[in-house]
């Protein structure tokens, strides 16, 4: 991204984002769920509690025996510890949560484990972005391996 | 949940110009829309965006429905006494936010 391009999203009082962010610190501090727990209530402070937590997401997760996303993981202590029922995906709430939750690894470097675990997954997802798919027949490694950077015309 | 983001100085010398920012979440629905089914989305925009310092007007906006969601609205205006800056959104289907912030001005 463009140094003028990523000021701009890093301006907080014109990037619409805020707005999520905000509604996400009221969830984050509202009760839910059978349990009547905020995130809070285990959580703490996101600032300190959740650092560092987007920057590792998608993370294995013993239980699901999967990776999970920063999602699912919200969704997941929703329905496990709060007994609230999971919010849907692209719903104001799961973005607004997941926008604040994010925000505070803002600046962090993406620190996904890659272990035993997470290794089949991985590869997986490799494959999948290298391999020629669809009606152009075009792999995602062309455009975002070989050709970042450019524009499209 | 947010209704909106402003951006005042906390504090600035007389006679200086100043810049304020405002980000109202709104989804703007410009009334041409239409639903998977064909159904038209009804309007719901905000009409009217009043900035007044001290009780007086400094600044209005009127909005039509070609402005897109969440309007960033940024403007100028020169500090002229220590006070209330008060933001006015008013708009469709009753909707209506009033949000200040205070200056100091030596």
């Amino acid at each position: 991204m463009g140094r003028e391009t990523r000021s701009m999203q890093d301006d907080d009082a014109t990037n619409p984002g805020m707005l999520w962010v905000l509604d996400g610190e009221a969830l984050w501090n509202r009760k839910a769920g059978a349990a009547d727990r905020a995130c809070a209530a285990c959580h703490g402070d996101a600032r300190t509690s959740m650092k560092g937590v987007a920057a590792r997401h998608p993370a294995f997760d013993a239980a699901a025996r999967r990776p999970v996303n920063l999602e699912q993981r919200i969704n997941l202590c929703r329905s496990e510890r709060q007994k609230a029922p999971p919010l849907a995906f692209e719903s104001r709430e799961l973005l607004a949560l997941t926008a604040y939750v994010a925000r505070q690894s803002r600046g962090l470097p993406i620190n996904i484990a890659i272990d035993a675990r997470s290794k089949p997954f991985l590869d997986a997802g490799s494959e999948a972005f290298h391999r020629r798919q669809g009606q152009l027949n075009l792999a995602c490694s062309q455009c975002h391996d070989d050709n970042w950077g450019k524009r499209l015309a | 949940m947010a209704r909106a983001i402003i951006n005042v100085p906390a504090q600035a010398k007389r006679g200086e110009i100043i810049e304020i920012k405002t980000l109202a979440a709104h989804p703007m629905e410009t009334g041409f829309r239409r639903t998977q089914l064909g159904e038209l989305i009804p309007r719901d925009i905000i009409r009217r965006f009043v900035c007044t310092y001290n009780g007086a007007e400094v600044f209005r906006v009127d909005l039509h429905p070609a402005v897109a969601a969440n309007p960033l609205i940024a403007f100028a205006t020169v500090a002229t006494e220590s006070g209330t800056i008060a933001f006015q959104w008013a708009g469709d289907n009753g909707y209506a936010v009033t949000e200040t912030a205070s200056i100091r001005v030596e």
